[in-house]
């Protein structure tokens, strides 16, 4: 290929014999003629001859060719090449005029399911659901363009779990879009290097730029805080009915896990575009991130501390059963003082005001850090989002 | 005097081109299958990969006046690709956005009203036009 160009460079040489004006030598050469150089009309210094023309327009192809493809190979929405489907791409995202692809009639007939309820109860939401043979991105997304039915095949199983271990080579081949399904404060301390956010609590604006950037065939790859987060499950149940999307996976294990393994491995990094964790302090523990439906149960059973971080009147006014108080701007005496009188070792779920706020997220932060809390997890939910959902569904919160 | 303003008319029209195709490479190349122009697939996704690239070079050192001849004649090859390639597209009825702007940053009313700017054969005859404009800023070197 660099040989072609090589000679096809070398060729732009018998132009030059004929001594062209520089402007635009190969293409206009016919029109031309040949003139004496014009130097008033050049914009700087002198007229370039034919060959120089070729060999700086050599030049600049090659740049833009490695530019190209250094960016292209880093980026994880890059095109790969190929014939298959790989790049989700046959299926034109705005092209509802050609409708001829069979993955494109399924994702244009799949997405007509009604959502399910945006949150679900999922006690169970730790084990990996009944029929775990994952199929790869690649080999579904093959299928799912040679023949209808195995494609409606490779829905049953869809969205798929998967593991860390699988999914890291092809994640660092850009096989995969990995999406981190927590909320932005956590995500913004740390995430797998080349996440992007989308989370569940992310708004209908932002789920639809999402679609449109990403067509319904991108192998896609959900986590999020621990193993015992469902964020990720419900995630990826929801780009499935909902949206449409083909190949979805979501990791059986989260964020936390995912530091433990690769401590000390920084070259994980998925490619140099990947976004860098956000310098911000991500060192020492982090809380993990849950929601109030995977929580209720442990809390009924007595296997978590409630406790409610906003301000006393707020709590006198109302709080989650069981809750105990105890508010963000209490002094350190307090908090330590409350540390002290708490005789079990059971881990905390602190909760605050709003759903998916940062400042509740950072408060966990500090108890783990700075207060010497063993185990400290955070409600996404916040007390006015779950009192309306609860006005709704009727038990008394 | 008239080559500053080609330069940057130009320059800037190519810039923003590029931008809005390395920003979402997916899209650009399925707008680039919509033109059903008969290569390998394979041949087309390498187009799709550096053809913004050529352009966003071009663009840049046509404003900087860097090598300005050799970008100017790289910007005629593309637009004499473009006018190829909308042209059969016009003429088979191909219903497709030529792919060349994103036209999203100006708001969703404002975008769907200017979408016959993306309309096949609004560009050809704007890269015909533009071609035009440059053999004309140009006349004196062509006669």
């Amino acid at each position: 290929m660099a040989r072609e160009r090589k000679t096809a460079g070398n060729r732009k040489p018998l132009a030059e014999e004929v001594r062209l004006p520089g402007i635009l030598p190969s293409t206009l050469s016919s029109h031309s003629g040949d003139r004496p150089d014009r130097p008033e009309r050049q914009s700087v210094g002198a007229t370039p001859d034919g060959s120089v023309v070729g060999r700086r327009a050599l030049a600049i192809l090659t740049v833009a060719t490695l530019l190209a493809f250094a960016y292209n190979s880093a980026s994880p929405v890059g095109i790969r090449f190929g014939n298959s489907a790989g790049n989700g791409l046959s299926t034109g995202v705005e092209k509802p005029a050609r409708t001829n692809s069979p993955a494109e009639s399924i994702a244009s007939a799949k997405p007509t399911l009604p959502a399910p309820p945006a949150v679900v109860a999922m006690p169970n939401a730790e084990g990996p659901p009944p029929g775990t043979a994952a199929p790869t991105p690649a080999k579904s997304a093959g299928t799912a363009l040679n023949s209808v039915p195995e494609a409606s095949a490779a829905l049953v199983t869809n969205p798929a779990p998967v593991t860390w271990a699988v999914l890291k080579p092809r994640l660092a081949t850009g096989q995969v879009l990995l999406l981190d399904a927590r909320a932005k404060a956590p995500y913004e301390a740390g995430h797998i290097p080349g996440a992007i956010l989308l989370s569940i609590f992310s708004s209908t604006d932002e789920f639809a730029a999402f679609r449109k950037t990403y067509p319904t065939n991108t192998p896609l790859a959900v986590y999020c805080g621990s193993a015992s987060c469902p964020l990720s499950q419900l995630l990826a149940d929801r780009l499935v009915k909902e949206f449409g999307y083909q190949h979805v996976e979501h990791m059986t294990t989260g964020y936390l896990e995912w530091q433990d393994s690769e401590k000390g491995k920084p070259e994980v990094t998925v490619s140099p575009a990947a976004p860098p964790p956000i310098a911000a302090d991500t060192s020492g523990p982090m809380p993990s991130l849950v929601i109030w439906e995977a929580a209720q149960v442990r809390v009924a059973r007595g296997e978590l501390t409630l406790v409610d971080i906003r301000t006393a009147p707020e709590y006198a006014a109302g709080h989650l059963p069981g809750a105990v108080s105890l508010p963000a701007e209490s002094s350190s005496a307090v908090i330590a003082e409350f540390r002290t009188n708490q005789r079990s070792s059971k881990p905390i779920l602190i909760y605050g005001t709003w759903t998916g706020s940062s400042q509740t997220f950072n408060h966990a932060r500090r108890l783990l850090k700075e207060h010497g809390f063993g185990r400290v997890e955070c409600l996404h939910d916040g007390f006015i989002d779950l009192r309306l959902k609860s006005a709704a569904k009727a038990p008394k919160i | 005097m008239k080559t500053f303003i080609l330069r940057w008319l130009l320059g800037v029209l190519f810039l923003w081109a590029a931008v809005s195709k390395i920003g979402n490479p997916r899209e650009f190349l399925s707008s680039v299958y919509a033109y059903e122009l008969p290569f390998p697939r394979p041949i087309l996704q390498g187009v799709a990969v550096v053809l913004p690239w050529v352009e966003l070079l071009c663009g840049l050192l046509l404003i900087a006046g860097f090598w300005p001849e050799t970008a100017l004649l790289g910007l005629v090859l593309l637009l004499g690709i473009f006018v190829l390639a909308t042209g059969q597209a016009w003429a088979r009825g191909l219903k497709i956005d030529c792919g060349c702007f994103n036209l999203d940053f100006l708001g969703p009313g404002l975008s769907s009203s200017l979408k016959f700017v993306e309309t096949a054969a609004f560009a050809f005859f704007r890269n015909i036009g533009l071609l035009g404009l440059i053999a004309w800023f140009r006349k004196g070197d062509l006669r």
